[in-house]
């Protein structure tokens, strides 16, 4: 049971990144990390049931609470970003990247 | 009493570190008089002391600085005889000199910073000294040479004091790498760097090769900071700072800490076959030579600058024939009448409006009364007259001495001619600036009580100091020598006829350098003096061949570093080279994608892939 | 309870790589919530019960809704439809970065994945017990930084009335 549930945290990491890397939309980004987190929770939880520990599940508690809190600020700054830049793409991001000289 | 040892050192150091913090709001006025306070109370914490007497010796024990392994080195301070004469020196001679700067650079630029330095200073002094182990003696070695640095360069404005402050800095530089990797020599093989533990270590066992290495190099630091030869060339031109700098830095303290070196660690010296001699010979032939350099010098402080060579010679010399009671007795007298010549000399400064030739001064005994008799109270002591001057109980015992201890011969030749020279460059500076016709001065200058008071003070005691040691057999007091027996050992001291024969041979070379000083004197007007010949003007050349023999290879391996090296070798090879790889590296992923963020997280996944990888292969 | 946990583990496959090729980000969305769910009851056999409800509820029930609030405040072209615009630029090395990834974890972690241990369920008094005893410093930190968040969502949104 606990390996099944160690590859269904291997899926859930492997999709996130997925989103993370070939998505073009910010959202979709934004939910891939999310489940980023739901994976990390996943191991939390297999390892509460593999040592019969309760500070697993409280791990895991604590991680659901902190991905809420990572996503509602991102997603606050995401209307502003299309506010501020009118696009809703990852690539969209370059500010920096332009603003920088062109070194050698 | 013994837990306010640090407090001798810790008044200076604390008018420092108020005049760093607070000197804004105090202005330049109040902070000279917090300055001058503070050496006021170490000189009353010294006189303490003085009554409690110094046997047994006080240690005071404040922290532990590093311990590591076998080192381990404390901040410890120590109170034997030997120190308590050298801190009442620095924090007495140092409050005078405060007090004299009060008015001499009453107006002038930097104020508040010529007495944070000078208050660091004698903090420094008073750490070198009292010190218990050679490392917190070094850092009280660096310390008075930073001040020293920045008290020559004082007034920075002109370039050629920050050049002389920076000469005085690079050589006692290359004495203070030599004393410091003798200091490591010693504790390789001793393992320790006390001092009370390790003198009687490396009188035990002394190592054969390690020993007089570095002693040796124990003795170029003492010789650069003590402007023996050929380590001298710094402190002529240093006389480019104030001359209450170079009473207090030249004459009386900074100088003479190669002398207290020598004399702390005289048991190592003696430990190495043939040093003392070496010693014994190097000072009586620093005598003999910056005496006739001064002799034909025409800037009244570089007189003074080459005499303090000269002075120190004899000191020197005196812990070379095994008698370092007599060189402590003339660092003793020598910081108190040298110190009134250079803060006369001030005076002098003041009064023909910083012009420093000697040629255009004159006449001055009847315009300044007070100063003629303080001056001549120094001068006196210089040339060492008879009975009357201190000097003559301490330089000319010394000389004594040096004609009694085998293999003297030479030394005490040389330190006899050197006396005579003494005796002629003194007078010749007396009769030239006090006496003959006197010279128009646009703008009289009188002194006030702050600068008198201290020229009294150091002209009573260039007179009075030496009745503490009369010669063996003479009545009066004999109380130096035998105080300092058990720290110091005996001196070799002639007596009945050879003494008596020594005593007026020392008298009648005294003597006969006075009428020589007046007749140089004579002829220095004439415009025929002995500031025409080249050859002593210049030091013997020294400071000119060291000019072209050292800063040239210097120069020129910096020339060949900075093109050879570092253009071709580092911009061209090895930043252009790694520059061209990383571009094309660049571009190329560049092609792959091209978004700020994406790139990142790709990279970071990549890392990740790589790291399992590693994980994977690594051998278990 | 084997069979029961590798149903769902094909189930929550099939709705991730769905995940991953919905090109309407709405649908994307719905999609997670599913396999969210699936996990709800995943949690529920490894003996999480509370786990579980936190799951349903706060992540499909407030997570999730924050999702689709952020979809509906952006307006239509958040869903983008067509194909082209769904794919990032570049993305097969981005794939091919992660397969070999993928590759690399499975060939680590393949002999290690043998864990034989009784699942129990760990009641929600116990947990309560947890969260209020050694852990209560940390529930106050996290309560704290949820409302450090709130402030700052506020305040990233400060001027906005003015504009709409």
């Amino acid at each position: 049971m606990i390996e099944i549930t160690l590859a269904a945290a291997t899926l859930l990491f492997f999709a996130g990144l997925a989103l993370i890397l070939l998505r073009r939309s910010l959202i979709v980004w934004l939910l891939g990390a999310e489940l980023l987190f739901n994976a990390a929770l996943v191991v939390a939880l297999a390892g509460a049931a593999r040592w019969h520990s309760p500070s697993g599940q409280v791990l895991a508690l604590f991680l659901m609470a902190l991905s809420g809190a990572a996503l509602a600020p991102s997603l606050a700054l995401l209307l502003r970003v299309k506010r501020e830049l009118g696009t809703l793409e990852v690539d969209g991001l370059r500010l920096l990247r332009e603003r920088e000289a062109q070194d050698g | 009493m013994a837990e306010w040892l640090f407090s001798v050192p810790g008044f200076p150091l604390l008018g420092a570190l108020l005049n760093a913090l607070f000197g804004e709001q105090l202005g330049p006025r109040w902070c000279g008089r917090l300055a001058a306070t503070m050496p006021l109370f170490s000189s009353l914490l010294v006189l303490a002391f003085w009554f409690r007497g110094t046997q047994p010796a006080i240690v005071e024990h404040l922290w532990t600085w590093m311990a590591v392994g076998d080192l381990h080195i404390d901040i410890s301070l120590r109170l034997d005889d030997v120190s308590l004469v050298m801190v009442s020196i620095a924090s007495f001679v140092g409050f005078l000199i405060h007090l004299f700067s009060q008015e001499y650079l009453r107006g002038d630029y930097g104020e508040r910073r010529y007495y944070f330095y000078l208050n660091l200073f004698v903090a420094g002094m008073l750490v070198l000294v009292l010190a218990n182990n050679l490392l917190l003696l070094y850092l009280g070695w660096e310390t008075v040479g930073l001040c020293s640095y920045a008290l020559i360069s004082h007034w920075y404005r002109e370039p050629g004091n920050a050049w002389a402050g920076r000469k005085a800095f690079v050589v006692t530089r290359i004495g203070d790498t030599a004393l410091l990797l003798g200091i490591f020599l010693l504790f390789a093989r001793y393992h320790t760097l006390s001092i009370p533990q390790l003198l009687p270590l490396l009188q035990a066992s002394p190592a054969p090769i390690l020993l007089p290495a570095a002693s040796l190099l124990l003795l170029i630091g003492a010789y650069a900071k003590s402007a023996q030869f050929p380590f001298h060339v710094w402190l002529p031109d240093s006389m480019a700072g104030p001359s209450t700098v170079s009473a207090l830095i030249h004459a009386a303290t900074m100088v003479t800490a190669g002398v207290y070196l020598c004399i702390r660690l005289q048991g190592l010296f003696a430990a190495v076959p043939g040093m003392l001699e070496l010693i014994a010979l190097f000072g009586a032939w620093t005598a003999f030579y910056a005496a006739s350099c001064a002799l034909a010098q025409v800037d009244v402080k570089r007189v003074l600058a080459y005499s303090t060579i000269s002075q120190l010679g004899y000191m020197f010399l005196a812990v070379g024939i095994g008698a370092p009671s007599l060189g402590l007795f003339h660092l003793l007298v020598h910081g108190c009448f040298k110190a009134l010549l250079f803060l006369g000399s001030g005076s002098i400064l003041l009064i023909y409006a910083d012009d420093h030739d000697i040629r255009h001064m004159g006449g001055l005994k009847s315009r300044q009364p007070f100063l003629r008799w303080t001056f001549l109270a120094g001068i006196f002591c210089l040339a060492a007259v008879p009975l009357v001057s201190a000097a003559f109980y301490s330089k000319d015992a010394i000389i004594d001495a040096s004609f009694l201890v085998a293999g003297g011969g030479l030394p005490y030749a040389l330190a006899l001619a050197g006396a005579l020279l003494t005796a002629a460059y003194a007078f010749r500076l007396y009769f030239m600036i006090f006496e003959g016709k006197p010279v128009e001065l646009e703008r009289p200058y009188q002194m006030g009580w702050g600068m008198k008071l201290p020229l009294a003070i150091l002209a009573a005691a260039s007179i009075g100091i030496g009745w503490l040691q009369f010669p063996p057999g003479w009545p009066g007091p004999h109380l130096w020598v035998p105080w300092l027996a058990p720290e110091l050992g005996l001196p070799p001291r002639p007596s009945g006829l050879e003494g008596l024969l020594l005593t007026l041979a020392g008298a009648s070379v005294t003597f006969l350098g006075i009428g020589i000083g007046y007749w140089a004197a004579k002829r220095e007007r004439a415009g025929r003096g002995f500031s025409r010949w080249r050859f002593l003007d210049t030091g013997w050349g020294i400071d000119a061949a060291f000019l072209r023999l050292f800063p040239a290879p210097f120069y020129a391996l910096g020339k060949f570093l900075r093109r050879g090296v570092e253009e071709v070798g580092i911009h061209g090879l090895a930043q252009g080279g790694l520059r061209d790889v990383l571009a094309l590296s660049a571009n190329g992923l560049a092609r792959g994608e091209n978004g700020l963020v994406s790139r990142y997280a790709l990279g970071m996944v990549l890392g990740l892939f790589l790291l399992l990888l590693l994980i994977w292969t690594w051998p278990a | 309870m084997i069979a029961l946990g590798l149903l769902l583990l094909v189930l929550l496959a099939g709705l991730l790589f769905g995940v991953l090729l919905l090109r309407d980000t709405l649908h994307a969305v719905v999609a997670v919530a599913a396999a969210l769910g699936v996990l709800a009851i995943l949690f529920y056999l490894l003996g999480a019960p509370f786990l579980a409800a936190m799951e349903i509820l706060l992540y499909l029930g407030a997570i999730l809704v924050l999702f689709l609030f952020a979809l509906m405040l952006l307006g239509p072209e958040a869903r983008a439809a067509s194909a082209k615009r769904s794919w990032r630029r570049g993305w097969p090395w981005a794939a091919l970065v992660l397969l070999a990834l993928a590759l690399a974890l499975a060939a680590l972690l393949w002999q290690a994945l043998v864990i034989d241990e009784p699942i129990q369920a760990i009641a929600p008094a116990r947990l309560g017990h947890a969260l209020f005893g050694p852990f209560l410093w940390w529930s106050e930190a996290v309560a704290v930084l949820l409302f450090v968040v709130i402030a700052a969502v506020l305040v990233l949104h400060a001027g906005e009335d003015k504009h709409d």
